[in-house]
């Protein structure tokens, strides 16, 4: 993998969800060895064995996970670790003063003597955009770094790294966003499955060609010329059916008040697999939670077979025929010293007890019979759960929800870290369960899986619906929707 | 396979201690002794049921010690109104009533069962003695004793009675929606949580049983010395976690059967019973006690942190 960034210049690095580009950055900032490889700074081969050491050499990262200690003040914060010291005692004048200086850039600069914990979420982006500016590094590196900026913040971020390129620091611009790219970035460094694909000027390349690297030439998005042509790839009759859960401008807010999704309006009917995805951060996980109850709605109604659906818990949702399969398989889906067994019935309970007593023997029916429909290896329902590799883990999730009989089955990340068969078991059950009338709502950051799996999808971006996919679903439409290079809507 | 040979191993740590002992002093064998060993075991182990209980479920009651001194003076006092059968049936219901404060405290409030639970032993011991004006209750009706001291034949009363709380407590771990949702809250709370089972309720009910379990070795005991003393067993929630750690019950919560905190209580009662019959004296026995439960609690831990797998990295829950 080769990288040359120049000084004053913008590099945009541009990658699919897991391309390599956070790793490509862990390892530039010292957070991570490389196996292979040096990395040259002015022409000089240098390790940097820590994220200290990198910072030292005057490499400086913003990232998404923001690292801002939340009970300090904002000046404080934007020093730590080089407070201004008169004798032995912080100057608490200067670092204010200097914190002051450093905050001008922002059109509303917060102020210095406030606690990080009071800001939103946008202004500790800025600040911690500051903080690495004010290092005076000649390496910068932001990643994603408009994911919670509103245009107004955008504008001036992108005049200070102009400014900032003109003082001959060399950026490294890490975004979804293509049109941020061609605003802002020199050249472009387009990374597959951890493979460098491409490297140019932004101004010798389209979008569509962008695109075409970031998914694969033969997933290349065609764009508006299409043809329209109806080209379901499965026989299900009953997609044209009502819709069986409706989301009408829902709107969640976290817990500063900013959206962490906004306006989000689908229809989910029976016998069709609906993707939802979008970059990191896009929101679209907390949609797939607040459909069972795990996020409030601050705006916006839901409906559930025509009847109004608020669930205010997981039980609730349950209660209402809507199952929930987290991304967070260790820590949300199996129980991992229960059996299988114990696993499968745990949301039916009722049903397999008599007078108060649990009936064992048919409990054990009951999860074997789940279980082998499933395709849980081996299908032993007393083993526990957590010796199981983690394919056949959610295959167990899968069976409970199964015997539960859910009508509407949201899941996130459905496959994440599965082996390519595994995936492809899950994936095959998730059509069978369609095609036998369940209605299926699939987040996944992998646009692979959603062209995969979904009937259509919806693609998110900044906490917005950014467009929909019908008919034929492609990674590369994904991709495109996701990166505002696309109109809003894509039919095949 | 390995499960079995596991299950088994309290089992031969009883005999070891039996082999030991009898070499040294034939007289540990008696009948009569044996019978001893089973009598002084058997309200520890109604104590350790009780805590079954709770630890399944990746929680601990620690109000025991104090709570059976106050089911004692309550379970005294009433027998003294109304008779034997109405003290017992008050002391069982005072342990009750403590384990629904502590349930709606962990269940409902979330405050950590430690917490909880250590606050209801000062309660409890408070007014275990504030009630009896700080003097034990002497005194009760001549059939308050069967309990604690009775024989059916040659079967102590107290044998028999922690057979059957025994026999409840496994039929409500093992057979029952409720021990069944202790197990899967104490394995992976969240996870039960996003399948429908309603914790706060569950981790109260577990509490409440466990409570009137308290309630009943109080009982138990008030009985057995026959009066109501504000001090009586204030150890016994401690040594009560020893039998579950013992009996090889990970204090992780997620897994157990009640026959292992049976075989942890009889292992500390046969032990104790050693050292009775070896002439250690009871400070001694006490400092034995103490070193076994910190023992046993420290292995317990090396133990289900070695079978469980280290944490994995949680993704950021709204990461997408």
């Amino acid at each position: 993998m080769d990288l040359a960034c120049v000084e004053g210049s913008v590099h945009a690095l541009l990658g699919k969800n897991g391309a390599g580009k956070s790793t490509l950055i862990k390892i530039l900032t010292g957070a991570e060895q490389p196996d292979a490889g040096e990395i040259r700074l002015n022409g000089v081969p240098v390790r940097l064995r820590s994220t200290r050491e990198a910072r030292e050499r005057g490499i400086a990262a913003v990232y998404q996970e923001l690292s801002l200690v939340p009970e300090l003040t904002v000046a404080e914060n934007l020093f730590l670790g080089a407070l201004p010291r008169k004798a032995a005692a912080v100057d608490w004048s200067a670092l204010v003063r200097r914190a002051r200086h450093a905050l001008a850039w922002l059109p509303e600069p917060p102020d210095p003597h406030a606690r990080v914990a009071e800001l939103t979420v946008a202004a500790r982006q800025l600040v911690e955009i500051t903080r690495a500016v004010a290092m005076h590094s000649r390496v910068l590196i932001l990643d994603e770094p408009t994911a919670a900026l509103g245009p107004h913040e955008v504008e001036r971020l992108f005049a200070v790294i102009r400014s900032l390129r003109a003082r001959g620091v060399a950026v490294v611009y890490i975004s979804h966003r293509l049109d941020e790219v061609e605003a802002i970035a020199d050249r472009v460094t387009v990374l597959r499955d951890g493979v460098r694909v491409y490297a140019g000027d932004v101004s010798e390349v389209s979008r569509e060609a962008l695109v075409a690297h970031m998914v694969g030439r033969d997933e290349a998005p065609e764009g508006r010329g299409r043809r329209a042509t109806a080209s379901r790839t499965h026989p299900a009759g009953q997609a044209d059916a009502p819709p069986l859960l409706l989301a009408r401008g829902i709107t969640s807010l976290d817990a500063s008040g900013r959206p962490l999704f906004r306006d989000v309006s689908f229809a989910l009917a029976p016998g069709e697999i609906l993707g939802l995805t979008g970059p990191v951060g896009s929101g679209a996980s907390a949609v797939a939670r607040a459909l069972f109850g795990l996020v409030p709605l601050s705006a916006g109604a839901m409906e559930l077979a025509g009847q109004p659906f608020a669930p205010r818990s997981p039980r609730e949702a349950l209660q209402r025929g809507v199952a929930f399969v987290s991304d967070d398989r260790a820590g949300e889906g199996v129980v991992p010293e229960a059996p299988v067994a114990h696993n499968v019935s745990v949301a039916v309970l009722p049903r397999v007890t008599v007078r108060g007593f649990l009936d064992l023997r048919a409990e054990r029916a009951l999860a074997a019979r789940r279980i082998e429909q499933a395709g849980v290896t081996p299908a032993d329902p007393d083993q526990p759960a957590g010796t199981l590799s983690g394919g056949n883990q959610q295959k167990v999730v899968l069976a409970r929800w199964m015997e539960h009989g859910a009508r509407v089955l949201v899941l996130c990340e459905p496959t994440r870290g599965m082996d390519v068969a595994a995936k492809e078991d899950v994936h095959r059950l998730l059509r069978r369960l369609r095609d036998e009338g369940a209605a299926i709502l699939v987040v996944s950051s992998e646009y692979e899986e959603i062209a995969d799996l979904a009937d259509r999808a919806l693609v998110m971006s900044a906490g917005e619906v950014a467009g929909e996919v019908r008919g034929r679903v492609t990674a590369g439409d994904l991709l495109a929707l996701a990166s505002r290079a696309l109109p809003e809507e894509v039919r095949a | 396979m390995r499960r079995r040979e596991a299950s088994l191993a309290p089992w031969l740590v009883i005999l070891l201690i039996a082999v030991v002992t009898a070499a040294i002093e034939p007289r540990f064998l008696q009948p009569g002794n044996l019978v001893n060993v089973l009598r002084h075991s058997a309200v520890l182990a109604v104590a350790a049921f009780a805590q079954t209980l709770v630890v399944v479920a990746g929680e601990i009651d620690l109000a025991a010690g104090s709570l059976v001194a106050l089911v004692s003076m309550v379970s005294v006092l009433a027998a003294k109104a109304s008779g034997t059968l109405a003290g017992y049936a008050a002391g069982v219901l005072t342990g009750a009533a403590a384990g629904a404060v502590n349930g709606l405290l962990v269940g409902r409030f979330q405050v950590s069962s430690f917490i909880a639970t250590v606050a209801m032993m000062s309660y409890a011991y408070g007014l275990a003695a504030y009630i009896g004006g700080g003097v034990p209750v002497e005194f009760p009706p001549d059939t308050f004793g069967w309990l604690g001291a009775g024989y059916l034949g040659p079967v102590p009363v107290p044998v028999v009675a922690a057979l059957g709380a025994f026999a409840f407590a496994y039929v409500l771990l093992h057979r029952a929606a409720l021990g069944r949702k202790l197990l899967l809250i104490g394995g992976n709370r969240r996870a039960a949580q996003l399948s429908g089972v309603d914790v706060a309720r569950s981790v109260f009910w577990g509490f409440v049983v466990a409570g009137a379990l308290v309630g009943f070795a109080g009982v138990m005991l008030a009985s057995k010395v026959h009066s109501g003393q504000p001090n009586l067993y204030p150890t016994l929630a401690f040594e009560a976690v020893g039998a579950v750690a013992i009996g090889g019950i990970p204090l992780t919560g997620g897994s157990g059967r009640l026959v292992q905190s049976l075989a942890g209580a009889l292992i500390m009662g046969t032990l104790e019973n050693a050292l009775t019959v070896l002439n250690f004296t009871s400070q001694v026995q006490q400092m034995v006690m103490g070193a076994v439960i910190v023992f046993a609690v420290a292995a317990n831990v090396a133990l289900s942190r070695g079978l469980r797998r280290p944490a994995e990295a949680r993704p950021g829950a709204l990461g997408t």
